[in-house]
């Protein structure tokens, strides 16, 4: 019998999406890590003892500092890492073969939504965290947050057809 | 929202990178003893245990007709007429008050536990009892967050601070270089009062 510690198998189960989250928040895949780190150390330090954290803490950690970040940032530093920011989203998903393109395609439409609604959407398919939740994690009312997934996929069902028009060799599969 | 269920099933069918190994050995290091608080075990063969535990289940109907069985024999027939011996009388057992048991549990007043002396619970424990040093307090403030303004009936409005601290308490055994560090969260909140003009 062996023991391991509890906090390997919840970051196992949670870091993805966390980092994924923090890739919305941060301005590269370095930040993101950092903005993680911070907040999950910070979080699993007080209430790690319980042997569970609610995931909803560490997002809303990882949100709250990385404006806290945003705001000590000067603009020098802004414009300097805007140069290297934006890595594509797809670069944050595993990928096979066989769905290679067709799942860029989608990214790519999920990327060019409104960041308000990037990130409840990313909160609620990927973080599998309630509306409720992410009204929590984001300070934001449940009414608000059910209004911006909606509009999120209202969007990405309305431009999927001409993104995937672009791209050849992708079968037309899009929800009618 | 029944006409983006397709399309929220195929997003969910994207799997987000998982952390590399190098990122989870950082928060390994930046955690420190914090991760090493909560443990759970990991047992190695499941499944056995599960699928023995499913085989005792067919044994209990025949043995609860077995049990049924032998109560109905021996209601029907009386014990003489069954073929049991006779016991012989060296084996019958005595109607006599029981003597006190012959052994005592021998009490430590040093142990913390009944029944278990110092020296026991070294050597079942492995940890040594004596020769521990004082042990040291640290007391590491984590984050401090200003709550904003409240409002206090009867008093002047004050700024709610709260600060998060872990108490860290560590006990050293330099012979056996053995260490037990014990963290505890705690909360303080401050209120600043404030002036008005």
């Amino acid at each position: 019998m062996n023991t391991e510690p509890i906090w390997k198998s919840w970051f196992a189960r949670h870091g993805a999406k966390l980092l994924l989250f923090a890739r919305q928040q941060a301005r590269n895949p370095h930040d993101a890590e950092d903005l993680v780190q911070e907040a999950f150390v910070r979080i699993w330090r007080l209430y790690g003892h319980t042997g569970e954290v609610a995931p909803g803490l560490v997002y809303r950690a990882v949100r709250r500092l990385a404006i806290d970040w945003a705001r000590s940032l000067d603009r020098r530093k802004i414009r300097e890492q805007k140069v290297i920011a934006d890595s594509p989203l797809h670069e944050s998903f595993k990928f096979t073969i066989e769905q290679d393109e067709r799942q860029k395609s989608i990214l790519a439409v999920v990327e060019r939504l409104p960041p308000e609604q990037k990130e409840v959407l990313t909160l609620k398919i990927w973080g599998e965290l309630t509306f409720d939740e992410i009204g929590r994690t984001l300070d934001l009312s449940l009414n608000t947050v059910a209004s911006r997934y909606r509009y999120a996929l209202q969007k990405l069902k309305d431009w999927l057809p001409a993104e995937l028009e672009d791209s050849p060799n992708i079968e037309m599969k899009v929800a009618k | 929202m029944r006409e983006f269920e397709e399309l929220e099933k195929e997003l969910q069918a994207f799997q987000p990178k998982p952390p590399t190994d190098a990122f989870t050995a950082r928060v390994a290091d930046a955690l420190g003893d914090s991760g090493d608080i909560s443990f759970r075990r990991v047992t190695s063969t499941p499944a056995v245990k599960k699928a023995k535990s499913k085989k005792l289940y067919l044994f209990i109907p025949p043995a609860l007709a077995m049990a049924a069985s032998l109560v109905w024999i021996f209601y029907i027939f009386p014990s003489q007429s069954l073929v049991l011996p006779k016991l012989p009388h060296s084996i019958i057992p005595d109607t006599q008050p029981h003597s006190p048991p012959l052994a005592s549990v021998d009490e430590d007043e040093a142990s913390p536990l009944h029944g278990v002396s110092l020296q026991e619970l070294q050597a079942h424990s492995g940890v040594p009892t004596n020769g521990w040093l004082d042990p040291q307090v640290q007391e590491r403030l984590i984050d401090r967050v200003d709550e904003g303004l409240i409002r206090r009936p009867g008093f002047a409005p004050g700024r709610q601070v709260r600060y998060h601290y872990i108490d860290e308490t560590l006990w050293k055994h330099p012979t056996s270089n053995t260490r037990i560090i014990s963290t505890t969260p705690r909360q303080e909140v401050l209120i600043l009062e404030l002036d008005l003009y």
